[in-house]
């Protein structure tokens, strides 16, 4: 099914990105599961995210996979491998996202993950520890939700995947002042959204 | 300061990106102002309770899912290259073919449309001119046509009659429709009348006999010459 060579292009390959891109290139379907490998968990939770559903962040994840084994050959490597994938999955997702004018569910995340995804937990934390920290992911996640989508992205590369400001500026393709800017406005809409969550908790 | 430049200096000060002057005046604000404290504390909750949300594992079946569909877009994509192969093939060696296969086929097109005209126009029985007739642009306002040697005039009935013929002439043709077997022979075969237009009924007199040439439909808007 795919061209066969006898030069292994690995010998032209300068990093490990465009090694895997060259073999993807060369037909060598091992390459393309390594990428998917090292990336399925990265889009995934991204794109759960950025759509807060299990279900929709599978059916996003299928689709930006489709796309980047389509276009995997044409890295260049100008940029890193994740940041070339982190700017196609946030721009499939920004794009879907607005053409359904994103609905805000409310179900809790806790109970849609049993159908869709599998939580990495962190085995040092004890029962009760986890119980609490699931409470309060769940209400940051529901919050997420309610954030505008170029600030939730923001917020996101932030404070989930921890990206430096330079680094979220390449992916979006914006200016650093933009950057700190949609974080700050992101994370001020998550406070509010939670002191309010809080204050409706405590009411009696 | 409005609420948005307060957080984002709040949103700066908590990533560390507050230099100089800008994180002075933020450290002075911070110490004079309860409610800035309570923002940076409370937007300190958020980014910890964000900083901590657990990764999620994809569900396990999502590889399966993905080799699937970029399989089946593999096949996809195999079965349009077969095509544009195919295509390709046909394409090199045959290219005038298609050039003459659409030129071919907008002949016919053509021909079927100006038959259907045609019809259209045996409908109204509307002919060509006569090579020697005169052309009468207003033929509705008509009254007198010179066809061949021939010079019909128009009656109030509306019937062309052949110049000469005395009324009992005409009133003793014989009646042929247009569109009859007899018709058709005498419009397109007869020496004198090939070519001939013919506008609407018409009387006049061929080898002795008198015969009036009925379009039997009915006469439509007159678009050519005679």
């Amino acid at each position: 099914m795919y061209a066969v060579t006898t030069v292994d292009p690995r010998l032209f390959s300068s990093t490990p990105d465009l090694d895997l891109v060259e073999r993807h290139r060369y037909g060598d379907a091992e390459a393309f599961e390594e990428v998917y490998s090292r990336f399925a968990a990265l889009v995934y939770n991204l794109c759960l995210r950025m759509s807060g559903s299990p279900e929709e962040a599978e059916d996003l994840t299928q689709e930006i996979f489709l796309r980047i084994h389509r276009n995997l050959g044409r890295f260049n490597g100008k940029s890193s491998l994740k940041t070339w994938i982190y700017r196609i999955t946030l721009n499939y997702c920004r794009s879907k996202l607005s053409v359904k004018k994103h609905r805000y569910p409310t179900a809790p995340l806790a109970e849609e993950t049993e159908e869709g995804g599998v939580h990495l937990t962190d085995p040092s934390r004890g029962p009760e520890e986890r119980t609490l920290a699931q409470d309060a992911a769940r209400h940051v996640s529901l919050a997420l939700r309610q954030v505008k989508p170029k600030f939730r992205e923001a917020v996101v590369l932030r404070d989930i995947e921890g990206m430096s400001y330079d680094e979220i500026a390449d992916i979006l393709g914006v200016r650093i002042g933009t950057v700190r800017s949609r974080i700050a406005r992101g994370r001020d809409r998550l406070r509010i959204i939670l002191e309010k969550t809080a204050l409706e908790k405590t009411a009696p | 300061m409005s609420q948005q430049a307060r957080a984002e200096l709040i949103s700066a000060y908590l990533d560390d990106q507050l230099q100089g002057e800008e994180a002075e005046r933020f450290e002075r604000l911070l110490k004079e102002d309860e409610s800035v404290r309570r923002e940076v504390e409370g937007m300190r909750h958020v980014v910890s309770n964000l900083r901590h949300l657990e990764r999620m594992a994809p569900p396990p079946t999502l590889n399966q899912h993905v080799a699937r569909r970029i399989a089946l877009a593999g096949e996809q994509r195999s079965l349009l290259d077969r095509i544009e192969t195919g295509m390709a093939g046909i394409q090199t060696p045959s290219n005038n073919f298609l050039m003459f296969a659409l030129v071919f086929t907008l002949a016919v097109i053509v021909y079927l449309f100006a038959v259907y005209l045609n019809q259209d126009s045996h409908l109204q029985v509307i002919f060509d001119a006569p090579e020697k007739g005169a052309i009468v642009e207003d033929i509705e306002g008509a009254t007198s046509v010179l066809m061949g040697s021939r010079l019909f005039l128009r009656q109030t009935d509306g019937r062309w009659v052949e110049d000469g013929l005395t009324a009992a002439e005409v009133e003793a043709a014989q009646t042929v429709t247009a569109d009859s077997a007899a018709g058709r022979e005498l419009l397109e075969h007869h020496p004198d009348l090939k070519g001939l237009t013919l506008l609407g009924d018409a009387v006049f007199k061929l080898h002795g006999d008198v015969i009036e040439l009925k379009s039997s439909l009915v006469h439509g808007p007159v678009h050519g010459g005679l």
